[in-house]
C-alpha cells in the first residue's frame, strides 16, 4: 500500500514537473515572439551643454530611459525628481536617464538648472530631428524605455511618477535581463 | 446617481483625460472645420491647392525647417496627421500663437484649446 502511495506521488511528481516544463516552454515562446516584435529604437546624435556628443548606440547594454521635455512644459518639470530619484537608484545597475529638451537654445535650460538640478545628461533637439523625424512624439513629455538590446520595450506618453511601483518595476525588470 | 448625472462626469472625466492628448487645434473657415493635420477636402484646397499655409507659415518665425516640414506633412503625398502634430507639440508656446494668430489674419477662425 506504501509502495502504492509512493508510485502515485512519483506519477504526480513527474506530471507537475512536466506542467512547470511545459509553462516555462510556452513562457519563453511567447517571450521569445514578443522581442520579435519590439522595434528597434532609432539611432541618434544629440549635445549636451558642454558640446559633448551623445550617440543612443553607444548606451547599448544598458537600459536607457528617453524622457523627452521642454522649459515650457510644466507637467514635464514636475517630473525631474522622480527621475532623479531613478537614476539615483538605479545608475549602479546600468540604467541611464538621457532628458531630451525641444527647447530652442540652451538658456532657458541652463535658468532651470539652477534652481532644478538634473542627475542625468540633458541634450538639445534644436531642430526636432529626434523628437519629430525619428520619434513623432504626440505628447509632452514622453518617455521611451529601451532594452539593453536597444529596443523600444515601452512608451510611457504624458507625466509620470518615476518613483512608483508601477514604473520601477518595469525598469528592474528590464535590469535583470543581461 | 442619474443618468444625466453619469453623462456630465463621462464627459468631465473624458475631457478632463484628454484635454491636453495629442491634438493641435480647430481650424474653421466658411463654416467647415477640422483639426489643424487632419484630412479634410475643403481645407485642403485652401491651405495647400490656394497656398494659404505657406502664406500662414511664412508669416510666422518659426524656424524654416520646421515650416517646411508642416507644409510637407500637410499638403504633400507624405501627408501624415502624427508628423502634425508631432510638429505642433515641438512648437514653442509663443511659435504655437504665431501661427494660430497667423490663421486668424487670413480669416480663418480658431477655437483655442485649453493647452
Amino acid at each position: 500500500m506504501k509502495q502504492y502511495t509512493n508510485v502515485h506521488g512519483h506519477k504526480k511528481m513527474v506530471a507537475l514537473v512536466l506542467a512547470i516544463s511545459l509553462c516555462l516552454a510556452c513562457n519563453s515562446s511567447v517571450y521569445a515572439a514578443a522581442a520579435t516584435q519590439y522595434e528597434k529604437a532609432a539611432d541618434f546624435e544629440l549635445a549636451d551643454s558642454t558640446g559633448a556628443l551623445h550617440k543612443l548606440s553607444d548606451y547599448r547594454g544598458k537600459v536607457v530611459l528617453l524622457n523627452f521635455w521642454a522649459t515650457w512644459c510644466k507637467e514635464c518639470v514636475e517630473e525631474i525628481p522622480s527621475l532623479n530619484s531613478a537614476i539615483e537608484k538605479y545608475k549602479d545597475q546600468g540604467l541611464v536617464v538621457l532628458g531630451i529638451s525641444i527647447d530652442r537654445e540652451w538658456k532657458p535650460i541652463e535658468k532651470l538648472l539652477k534652481t532644478t538640478p538634473m542627475q542625468y545628461p540633458v541634450l538639445l533637439d534644436h531642430t526636432g530631428a529626434v523628437f519629430v523625424g525619428s520619434y513623432t512624439i504626440v505628447r509632452l513629455p514622453s518617455s521611451i524605455l529601451i532594452n539593453r538590446d536597444g529596443f523600444i520595450i515601452r512608451k510611457i506618453p504624458g507625466s509620470q511618477d518615476f518613483d512608483s511601483r508601477v514604473i520601477q518595476n518595469m525598469i528592474t525588470d528590464l535590469l535583470k535581463e543581461k | 446617481m442619474t443618468r444625466t448625472h453619469a453623462a456630465i462626469w463621462t464627459i468631465a472625466l473624458a475631457l478632463f483625460l484628454g484635454g491636453c492628448g495629442p491634438a493641435t487645434f480647430i481650424l474653421n473657415k466658411d463654416g467647415v472645420a477640422a483639426y489643424f493635420g487632419r484630412e479634410n477636402g475643403f481645407l485642403h484646397t485652401l491651405l495647400c491647392d490656394r497656398g494659404d499655409l505657406k502664406q500662414v507659415l511664412s508669416e510666422t518665425s518659426i524656424p524654416a525647417n520646421i515650416q517646411n516640414d508642416l507644409y510637407r506633412y500637410n499638403c504633400t503625398a507624405e501627408r501624415s496627421a502624427d508628423k502634425i502634430i508631432s510638429l505642433y507639440l515641438y512648437l514653442s508656446p509663443e511659435e504655437k500663437l504665431e501661427l494660430k494668430h497667423a490663421f486668424t489674419k487670413h480669416d480663418y477662425r480658431i477655437n483655442y484649446m485649453s493647452c
